[in-house]
Protein backbone atom coordinates (compact mmCIF):
# COMPACT_ATOMS: atom_id res chain seq x y z
CA UNK A 1 0.00 0.00 0.00
CA UNK A 2 2.87 2.37 0.80
CA UNK A 3 4.17 1.94 -2.74
CA UNK A 4 0.83 2.52 -4.46
CA UNK A 5 1.22 6.31 -4.80
CA UNK A 6 4.59 5.77 -6.46
CA UNK A 7 3.04 3.26 -8.88
CA UNK A 8 0.31 5.79 -9.65
CA UNK A 9 2.92 8.51 -10.24
CA UNK A 10 4.68 6.14 -12.66
CA UNK A 11 1.42 5.53 -14.51
CA UNK A 12 0.96 9.29 -14.64
CA UNK A 13 4.40 9.66 -16.23
CA UNK A 14 3.39 7.19 -18.97
CA UNK A 15 0.23 9.17 -19.63
CA UNK A 16 2.17 12.43 -19.59
CA UNK A 17 4.52 11.00 -22.23
CA UNK A 18 1.58 10.11 -24.48
CA UNK A 19 -0.04 13.53 -24.05
CA UNK A 20 3.24 15.36 -24.71
CA UNK A 21 3.74 13.37 -27.90
CA UNK A 22 0.23 14.23 -29.12
CA UNK A 23 0.70 17.92 -28.22
CA UNK A 24 4.02 18.01 -30.08
CA UNK A 25 2.44 16.40 -33.15
CA UNK A 26 -0.49 18.84 -32.97
CA UNK A 27 1.53 22.05 -32.76
CA UNK A 28 4.31 20.73 -35.01
CA UNK A 29 1.62 19.82 -37.59
CA UNK A 30 3.22 16.40 -37.97
CA UNK A 31 1.32 13.19 -38.69
CA UNK A 32 0.86 10.99 -35.64
CA UNK A 33 2.67 7.67 -35.78
CA UNK A 34 -0.03 5.05 -35.50
CA UNK A 35 1.95 1.94 -36.48
CA UNK A 36 -0.79 1.05 -38.91
CA UNK A 37 -3.27 0.61 -36.07
CA UNK A 38 -6.34 2.84 -35.95
CA UNK A 39 -6.90 6.31 -37.32
CA UNK A 40 -4.94 8.60 -35.02
CA UNK A 41 -4.78 11.60 -37.35
CA UNK A 42 -8.48 11.45 -38.11
CA UNK A 43 -9.43 11.28 -34.44
CA UNK A 44 -7.02 14.04 -33.43
CA UNK A 45 -8.18 16.42 -36.13
CA UNK A 46 -11.88 15.85 -35.53
CA UNK A 47 -14.18 18.41 -33.93
CA UNK A 48 -13.95 16.43 -30.69
CA UNK A 49 -10.17 16.84 -30.40
CA UNK A 50 -10.37 20.28 -28.81
CA UNK A 51 -12.37 22.07 -26.15
CA UNK A 52 -12.81 25.83 -26.58
CA UNK A 53 -9.81 25.87 -28.88
CA UNK A 54 -7.59 23.95 -26.49
CA UNK A 55 -6.38 20.59 -27.83
CA UNK A 56 -7.57 17.68 -25.69
CA UNK A 57 -3.96 16.44 -25.65
CA UNK A 58 -2.95 19.67 -23.89
CA UNK A 59 -5.72 19.11 -21.34
CA UNK A 60 -4.19 15.64 -20.92
CA UNK A 61 -0.78 17.15 -20.12
CA UNK A 62 -2.38 19.27 -17.40
CA UNK A 63 -4.36 16.34 -16.05
CA UNK A 64 -1.36 13.99 -15.87
CA UNK A 65 0.92 16.64 -14.35
CA UNK A 66 -1.69 17.23 -11.64
CA UNK A 67 -2.16 13.48 -11.11
CA UNK A 68 1.60 12.98 -10.71
CA UNK A 69 1.80 15.87 -8.24
CA UNK A 70 -1.19 14.48 -6.30
CA UNK A 71 0.33 10.98 -6.23
CA UNK A 72 3.67 12.31 -4.96
CA UNK A 73 1.86 14.37 -2.34
CA UNK A 74 -0.02 11.26 -1.26
CA UNK A 75 3.22 9.23 -1.15
CA UNK A 76 4.55 11.59 1.57
CA UNK A 77 1.82 10.36 3.90
CA UNK A 78 0.08 7.36 2.43
CA UNK A 79 -2.43 7.14 5.29
CA UNK A 80 -3.71 10.66 4.71
CA UNK A 81 -7.28 10.27 3.55
CA UNK A 82 -7.56 13.77 2.17
CA UNK A 83 -4.58 13.26 -0.13
CA UNK A 84 -5.88 9.88 -1.24
CA UNK A 85 -9.38 11.23 -1.94
CA UNK A 86 -7.93 14.24 -3.77
CA UNK A 87 -6.03 11.87 -6.05
CA UNK A 88 -9.09 9.66 -6.46
CA UNK A 89 -11.25 12.64 -7.47
CA UNK A 90 -8.72 13.68 -10.10
CA UNK A 91 -8.48 10.12 -11.42
CA UNK A 92 -12.27 9.91 -11.54
CA UNK A 93 -12.57 13.08 -13.62
CA UNK A 94 -9.75 11.99 -15.92
CA UNK A 95 -11.14 8.50 -16.41
CA UNK A 96 -14.66 9.90 -16.83
CA UNK A 97 -13.61 12.24 -19.61
CA UNK A 98 -11.43 9.56 -21.21
CA UNK A 99 -14.47 7.26 -21.14
CA UNK A 100 -16.52 9.92 -22.93
CA UNK A 101 -13.78 10.34 -25.56
CA UNK A 102 -13.61 6.59 -26.09
CA UNK A 103 -17.39 6.57 -26.60
CA UNK A 104 -16.96 9.37 -29.18
CA UNK A 105 -14.29 7.35 -30.99
CA UNK A 106 -16.36 4.18 -31.11
CA UNK A 107 -19.88 5.50 -31.58
CA UNK A 108 -19.55 8.87 -33.31
CA UNK A 109 -16.27 8.91 -35.21
CA UNK A 110 -16.11 5.14 -35.74
CA UNK A 111 -12.35 5.47 -35.60
CA UNK A 112 -9.83 4.62 -32.94
CA UNK A 113 -6.63 6.35 -31.88
CA UNK A 114 -4.33 3.88 -30.14
CA UNK A 115 -2.59 6.63 -28.17
CA UNK A 116 -5.96 7.83 -26.86
CA UNK A 117 -6.95 4.27 -25.96
CA UNK A 118 -3.60 3.86 -24.16
CA UNK A 119 -4.25 7.03 -22.20
CA UNK A 120 -7.79 5.89 -21.34
CA UNK A 121 -6.40 2.56 -20.06
CA UNK A 122 -3.85 4.39 -17.87
CA UNK A 123 -6.56 6.59 -16.38
CA UNK A 124 -8.92 3.65 -15.83
CA UNK A 125 -6.10 1.73 -14.09
CA UNK A 126 -5.28 4.75 -11.92
CA UNK A 127 -8.93 5.08 -10.95
CA UNK A 128 -9.26 1.35 -10.22
CA UNK A 129 -6.15 1.27 -8.02
CA UNK A 130 -7.08 4.40 -6.10
CA UNK A 131 -10.65 3.14 -5.65
CA UNK A 132 -9.22 -0.09 -4.25
CA UNK A 133 -7.11 1.95 -1.85
CA UNK A 134 -10.21 3.85 -0.84
CA UNK A 135 -11.90 0.58 0.09
CA UNK A 136 -8.92 -1.20 1.58
CA UNK A 137 -7.22 1.57 3.47
CA UNK A 138 -8.92 1.56 6.89
CA UNK A 139 -10.76 4.70 7.89
CA UNK A 140 -8.49 7.06 9.81
CA UNK A 141 -10.40 6.61 13.05
CA UNK A 142 -9.88 2.84 12.84
CA UNK A 143 -6.13 3.14 12.48
CA UNK A 144 -3.87 2.67 15.45
CA UNK A 145 -0.90 4.80 14.55
CA UNK A 146 2.60 3.44 14.87
CA UNK A 147 4.29 5.36 17.64
CA UNK A 148 7.63 6.91 17.15
CA UNK A 149 10.16 6.34 19.99
CA UNK A 150 9.76 9.99 21.01
CA UNK A 151 5.99 9.66 21.22
CA UNK A 152 6.29 6.38 23.06
CA UNK A 153 8.60 8.07 25.56
CA UNK A 154 6.16 10.90 26.12
CA UNK A 155 3.32 8.37 26.58
CA UNK A 156 5.37 6.52 29.19
CA UNK A 157 6.07 9.82 30.99
CA UNK A 158 2.40 10.63 30.96
CA UNK A 159 1.51 7.19 32.34
CA UNK A 160 4.11 7.55 35.14
CA UNK A 161 2.81 11.01 36.07
CA UNK A 162 -0.74 9.69 36.03
CA UNK A 163 0.21 6.75 38.25
CA UNK A 164 2.21 9.00 40.53
CA UNK B 1 -5.56 19.47 35.51
CA UNK B 2 -1.93 18.96 34.57
CA UNK B 3 -2.48 15.19 34.51
CA UNK B 4 -5.40 15.52 32.10
CA UNK B 5 -3.34 17.70 29.75
CA UNK B 6 -0.51 15.19 29.74
CA UNK B 7 -2.84 12.32 28.92
CA UNK B 8 -4.33 14.17 25.97
CA UNK B 9 -1.02 15.11 24.40
CA UNK B 10 -0.30 11.87 22.48
CA UNK B 11 -3.65 12.04 20.76
CA UNK B 12 -3.05 15.66 19.72
CA UNK B 13 0.39 14.81 18.42
CA UNK B 14 -1.00 12.05 16.28
CA UNK B 15 -3.77 14.31 15.11
CA UNK B 16 -1.39 16.45 13.10
CA UNK B 17 -0.52 13.33 11.10
CA UNK B 18 -4.15 12.93 10.24
CA UNK B 19 -4.57 9.52 11.85
CA UNK B 20 -7.37 10.38 14.20
CA UNK B 21 -8.73 13.62 12.94
CA UNK B 22 -11.36 12.12 10.67
CA UNK B 23 -14.38 10.01 11.45
CA UNK B 24 -15.63 7.39 8.94
CA UNK B 25 -18.43 9.76 7.97
CA UNK B 26 -15.78 12.32 7.00
CA UNK B 27 -14.41 9.92 4.43
CA UNK B 28 -17.83 9.39 2.94
CA UNK B 29 -18.40 13.14 2.86
CA UNK B 30 -15.02 13.81 1.23
CA UNK B 31 -15.54 11.04 -1.32
CA UNK B 32 -18.95 12.45 -2.17
CA UNK B 33 -17.52 15.94 -2.61
CA UNK B 34 -14.64 14.66 -4.76
CA UNK B 35 -17.02 12.61 -6.91
CA UNK B 36 -19.39 15.57 -7.32
CA UNK B 37 -16.53 17.89 -8.35
CA UNK B 38 -15.25 15.26 -10.80
CA UNK B 39 -18.68 14.79 -12.37
CA UNK B 40 -19.17 18.56 -12.69
CA UNK B 41 -15.73 18.91 -14.31
CA UNK B 42 -16.39 16.13 -16.84
CA UNK B 43 -19.88 17.38 -17.71
CA UNK B 44 -18.51 20.92 -18.02
CA UNK B 45 -15.83 19.78 -20.46
CA UNK B 46 -18.36 17.83 -22.53
CA UNK B 47 -20.77 20.78 -22.64
CA UNK B 48 -17.97 23.25 -23.47
CA UNK B 49 -16.82 21.02 -26.33
CA UNK B 50 -20.37 20.62 -27.64
CA UNK B 51 -21.08 24.36 -27.48
CA UNK B 52 -17.94 25.05 -29.47
CA UNK B 53 -18.90 22.53 -32.14
CA UNK B 54 -22.35 24.13 -32.48
CA UNK B 55 -20.85 27.60 -32.78
CA UNK B 56 -18.28 26.40 -35.30
CA UNK B 57 -20.37 27.51 -38.23
CA UNK B 58 -19.12 26.55 -41.62
CA UNK B 59 -19.87 29.19 -44.16
CA UNK B 60 -20.41 28.20 -47.72
CA UNK B 61 -21.34 29.78 -50.96
CA UNK B 62 -22.52 28.40 -54.26
CA UNK B 63 -20.49 25.43 -55.53
CA UNK B 64 -17.80 26.24 -58.03
CA UNK B 65 -15.39 23.37 -58.60
CA UNK B 66 -15.51 19.65 -58.01
CA UNK B 67 -16.51 16.39 -59.62
CA UNK B 68 -20.17 15.95 -60.36
CA UNK B 69 -22.10 12.70 -60.09
CA UNK B 70 -25.40 13.01 -61.90
CA UNK B 71 -26.86 15.64 -64.13
CA UNK B 72 -25.10 19.02 -63.85
CA UNK B 73 -28.53 20.61 -64.33
CA UNK B 74 -30.09 18.86 -61.34
CA UNK B 75 -31.72 21.49 -59.09
CA UNK B 76 -30.24 20.21 -55.83
CA UNK B 77 -26.51 19.99 -55.15
CA UNK B 78 -25.18 17.71 -52.45
CA UNK B 79 -21.63 18.83 -51.87
CA UNK B 80 -19.39 16.42 -50.01
CA UNK B 81 -15.91 17.39 -48.78
CA UNK B 82 -14.00 14.13 -48.39
CA UNK B 83 -10.62 12.54 -47.80
CA UNK B 84 -9.82 9.18 -49.39
CA UNK B 85 -8.19 7.99 -46.17
CA UNK B 86 -11.18 8.95 -44.02
CA UNK B 87 -13.03 5.83 -42.84
CA UNK B 88 -16.23 7.78 -42.19
CA UNK B 89 -16.18 9.07 -45.77
CA UNK B 90 -15.99 5.47 -46.93
CA UNK B 91 -18.94 4.63 -44.70
CA UNK B 92 -20.89 7.68 -45.93
CA UNK B 93 -20.33 6.69 -49.55
CA UNK B 94 -21.52 3.17 -48.86
CA UNK B 95 -24.59 4.30 -46.92
CA UNK B 96 -26.29 7.70 -47.16
CA UNK B 97 -24.60 8.97 -50.33
CA UNK B 98 -25.39 5.66 -52.04
CA UNK B 99 -29.01 6.08 -50.96
CA UNK B 100 -29.08 9.67 -52.24
CA UNK B 101 -27.69 8.43 -55.55
CA UNK B 102 -30.47 5.84 -55.85
CA UNK B 103 -33.29 8.13 -54.71
CA UNK B 104 -32.36 11.47 -56.28
CA UNK B 105 -29.29 11.41 -58.52
CA UNK B 106 -30.47 8.75 -60.96
CA UNK B 107 -33.80 10.57 -61.20
CA UNK B 108 -32.02 13.80 -62.13
CA UNK B 109 -33.32 15.58 -59.04
CA UNK B 110 -29.95 16.04 -57.38
CA UNK B 111 -26.26 15.83 -58.12
CA UNK B 112 -23.38 14.93 -55.84
CA UNK B 113 -20.40 17.23 -55.98
CA UNK B 114 -17.16 15.78 -54.64
CA UNK B 115 -14.64 18.19 -53.11
CA UNK B 116 -11.15 17.29 -51.96
CA UNK B 117 -10.13 17.92 -48.37
CA UNK B 118 -7.02 15.74 -47.97
CA UNK B 119 -6.12 16.47 -44.36
CA UNK B 120 -5.12 13.08 -42.97
CA UNK B 121 -1.53 13.00 -44.16
CA UNK B 122 0.67 12.45 -47.16
CA UNK B 123 -1.24 9.47 -48.55
CA UNK B 124 -4.43 11.56 -48.58
CA UNK B 125 -2.67 14.18 -50.70
CA UNK B 126 -1.25 11.57 -53.09
CA UNK B 127 -4.69 9.97 -53.41
CA UNK B 128 -6.32 13.33 -54.15
CA UNK B 129 -3.74 14.11 -56.84
CA UNK B 130 -4.09 10.63 -58.32
CA UNK B 131 -7.88 10.99 -58.45
CA UNK B 132 -7.46 14.22 -60.44
CA UNK B 133 -5.24 12.33 -62.87
CA UNK B 134 -7.98 9.70 -63.20
CA UNK B 135 -10.46 12.52 -63.81
CA UNK B 136 -8.30 13.69 -66.70
CA UNK B 137 -9.17 10.36 -68.31
CA UNK B 138 -12.86 10.70 -67.42
CA UNK B 139 -12.73 7.97 -64.81
CA UNK B 140 -12.86 9.93 -61.58
CA UNK B 141 -15.81 8.07 -60.05
CA UNK B 142 -14.44 4.61 -60.88
CA UNK B 143 -11.14 5.56 -59.32
CA UNK B 144 -12.95 7.22 -56.39
CA UNK B 145 -14.74 3.93 -55.61
CA UNK B 146 -11.55 1.92 -56.06
CA UNK B 147 -9.65 4.20 -53.64
CA UNK B 148 -12.27 3.83 -50.93
CA UNK B 149 -12.26 0.05 -51.45
CA UNK B 150 -8.46 0.00 -51.07
CA UNK B 151 -8.54 2.13 -47.91
CA UNK B 152 -6.46 0.90 -44.98
CA UNK B 153 -5.20 2.47 -41.78
CA UNK B 154 -4.01 6.04 -42.14
CA UNK B 155 -0.67 6.47 -43.90
CA UNK B 156 0.01 2.75 -43.62
CA UNK B 157 0.94 2.32 -47.27
CA UNK B 158 -2.53 1.33 -48.46
CA UNK B 159 -2.57 4.45 -50.65
CA UNK B 160 1.16 4.64 -51.33
CA UNK B 161 2.34 5.93 -54.72
CA UNK B 162 2.92 2.37 -55.94
CA UNK B 163 -0.54 1.25 -54.80
CA UNK B 164 -2.21 4.27 -56.38
CA UNK B 165 -0.60 3.32 -59.70
CA UNK B 166 -1.63 -0.30 -59.27
CA UNK B 167 -5.22 0.77 -58.53
CA UNK B 168 -5.13 2.97 -61.64
CA UNK B 169 -4.15 -0.08 -63.67
CA UNK B 170 -6.89 -2.17 -62.06
CA UNK B 171 -9.43 0.56 -62.85
CA UNK B 172 -8.54 0.41 -66.52
CA UNK B 173 -6.79 3.74 -66.79
CA UNK B 174 -4.11 4.44 -69.38
CA UNK B 175 -1.14 3.85 -67.11
CA UNK B 176 1.40 5.74 -69.19
CA UNK B 177 -0.71 8.87 -69.13
CA UNK B 178 -1.64 8.35 -65.49
CA UNK B 179 1.97 7.87 -64.38
CA UNK B 180 3.11 10.93 -66.31
CA UNK B 181 0.36 13.01 -64.72
CA UNK B 182 0.92 11.65 -61.22
CA UNK B 183 4.74 11.68 -61.21
CA UNK B 184 4.91 15.21 -62.59
CA UNK B 185 2.66 16.49 -59.78
CA UNK B 186 0.36 18.02 -62.39
CA UNK B 187 -2.46 18.49 -59.86
CA UNK B 188 -0.40 19.27 -56.79
CA UNK B 189 -1.24 22.97 -56.82
CA UNK B 190 -4.97 22.49 -57.50
CA UNK B 191 -5.30 19.93 -54.68
CA UNK B 192 -3.56 22.27 -52.25
CA UNK B 193 -5.74 25.16 -53.39
CA UNK B 194 -8.91 23.13 -52.90
CA UNK B 195 -7.80 22.03 -49.45
CA UNK B 196 -7.03 25.63 -48.56
CA UNK B 197 -10.43 26.68 -49.85
CA UNK B 198 -12.04 24.09 -47.58
CA UNK B 199 -10.02 25.29 -44.59
CA UNK B 200 -11.02 28.89 -45.28
CA UNK B 201 -14.66 27.81 -45.33
CA UNK B 202 -14.16 26.45 -41.83
CA UNK B 203 -14.05 22.77 -42.70
CA UNK B 204 -12.00 20.87 -40.16
CA UNK B 205 -13.07 17.29 -40.73
CA UNK B 206 -14.56 14.96 -43.28
CA UNK B 207 -17.07 14.21 -44.53
CA UNK B 208 -18.65 17.65 -44.44
CA UNK B 209 -21.85 17.66 -46.46
CA UNK B 210 -24.02 20.52 -47.70
CA UNK B 211 -27.40 20.53 -49.42
CA UNK B 212 -27.64 23.58 -51.66
CA UNK B 213 -25.15 25.38 -49.44
CA UNK B 214 -26.72 24.41 -46.12
CA UNK B 215 -24.57 22.35 -43.79
CA UNK B 216 -26.01 18.92 -42.98
CA UNK B 217 -25.39 18.55 -39.26
CA UNK B 218 -26.45 14.94 -38.88
CA UNK B 219 -25.81 13.36 -42.24
CA UNK B 220 -25.88 9.87 -40.71
CA UNK B 221 -29.61 10.25 -40.24
CA UNK B 222 -30.90 9.64 -43.76
CA UNK B 223 -34.40 10.84 -42.87
CA UNK B 224 -32.95 14.21 -41.88
CA UNK B 225 -30.81 14.43 -45.02
CA UNK B 226 -33.80 13.39 -47.14
CA UNK B 227 -36.02 16.08 -45.65
CA UNK B 228 -33.35 18.69 -46.43
CA UNK B 229 -33.12 17.50 -50.03
CA UNK B 230 -36.92 17.46 -50.36
CA UNK B 231 -37.12 21.00 -48.97
CA UNK B 232 -34.43 22.16 -51.42
CA UNK B 233 -36.30 20.45 -54.26
CA UNK B 234 -39.57 22.10 -53.27
CA UNK B 235 -37.84 25.47 -53.06
CA UNK B 236 -36.23 24.97 -56.49
CA UNK B 237 -39.59 23.96 -58.03
CA UNK B 238 -41.30 27.10 -56.68
CA UNK B 239 -38.62 29.40 -58.05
Amino acid sequence: MRRLPYLLALLGCLGLGISLYLVTAHYGKKPIVCSGVGDCNYVNSSDYASVAGVPVSLLGVGMYATLIAAALLWSRDWRDERRMIFYWGLALSGAGYAGYLTYVELEILHAVCVWCVGSAIILATSLTLSTAALFWLPAASEVTPARSPATAGRDADARRRSAG
Amino acid sequence: MAKTKALKRPVQQNAHRGYRRQAPTDRRRLVFIAAAVAVVAVVGLIIAGGALRDSNKVSHEAPAEGFVLGSPDAPVTIMAWEDFQCPICKAANASVLKQVEQDYVTAGKAKILFRQFPFLGQESIWAAEASQCAADQGKFWDYHDALFNAQGAENSGALSKANLKRIAGDTGLDLTAFNTCFDSGAHQASVQAEKQEGAQLGISGTPTIFVNGTLVKDWRDYASLKSMIDAALASATKS
